[in-house]
């Protein structure tokens, strides 16, 4: 079957994209949007596909950047932290910066434990989508770095060479995005 | 995007007493890469010893790492094939 025909996907792909994006964004109806998207732009792009990649490698990276349009359309701009907010939040809101031991844990940004029934299928799915709107709150690049790893499971390596950063770099801003993540889940779970 | 590296980060070298800024950016490398170096290793578990917070976090982020990408795939149902004829029929229409 030639990959590169249109009227192949739907046989070839269908399925595995779903499953990618039933993964990602929780809800089936959404999911079957965002593959049918998929598949448009697919169509129009095709012409300029060039074969260092699978078609399904290829579908699947346009299907993972509609996610985070996704992700980002129904963010809630009422809630929103623009990037400069995210930004200071890092150096001034979690650590010390001064005083006998800089680098410790500021007051308020202190952990505090969550109380979080395990067995509550409930409480993991509402957490999940407290997670997810938190997650489009990140500046956009770090918010697709963030994606990258902790949606994707994509290696550090391999992220690193995507988005050309050091290897510094990197751990810096997953570092970041992560401490960001937590208080804004400790923020709208409590 | 600005060029950091660990003294600027950190404001001061690792050493064998880590502070929570370094605890929880050992605790995430170890995390992903699932090992760090035995000095990195030796800080990290003294610190975890003296420190609640970092605990609490470490536990925090292994949540959200569970939550975001369950080991277990969630239930669903397989695309119906009058879902899939719905996508055949409209990449044809769209087809130039």
């Amino acid at each position: 079957m030639d990959e590169l025909d249109p009227r192949n996907w739907v046989e070839l792909f269908a399925d595995d994209l779903f499953a990618f994006a039933c993964y990602r964004v929780n809800d089936r109806e959404n999911a079957r949007d965002l593959v049918q998207e998929t598949f448009l732009s697919g169509i129009k792009a095709v012409g300029g596909f060039k074969n260092e990649s699978a078609v399904k490698t290829w579908l699947i990276a346009i299907l993972r950047r509609k996610i985070i349009d996704h992700y980002r359309k129904n963010a809630q701009p009422s809630e929103s932290i623009s990037p400069n907010e995210v930004f200071s939040m890092d150096n001034e809101a979690f650590f010390t910066e001064d005083g006998f031991m800089p680098g410790e844990w500021k007051k308020s940004a202190q952990p505090s434990e969550w109380k979080i029934d395990p067995a509550s299928e409930m409480e993991q799915k509402e957490l999940k989508k407290i997670l997810l709107n938190c997650i489009h709150k990140l500046p956009p690049q770090w918010m697709s770095i963030f994606s990258r790893k902790y949606l994707e499971d994509a290696g550090s390596d391999e992220i690193c060479k995507e988005f050309e950063l050091s290897p510094t770099n990197f751990w810096v801003i997953i570092h970041r995005a992560k401490l960001y993540m937590r208080s804004c889940l400790e923020k709208n779970w409590m | 995007m600005e060029k950091v590296n660990h003294i600027t980060y950190f404001q001061k070298p690792t050493s064998w007493n880590l502070c929570c800024k370094q605890a929880t950016y050992l605790t995430l490398k170890k995390e992903a890469m699932k090992k760090l170096s035995w000095k990195e290793e030796l800080s990290l578990s003294f610190h975890m010893l003296i420190c609640r917070f970092c605990r609490i976090f470490k536990k925090q982020s292994e949540l959200m790492n569970n939550l975001l990408f369950p080991t277990e795939k969630t239930p669903q149902i397989p695309l119906q094939k009058e879902e899939k004829n719905n996508f055949k029929e409209l990449i044809i229409n769209n087809l130039h």
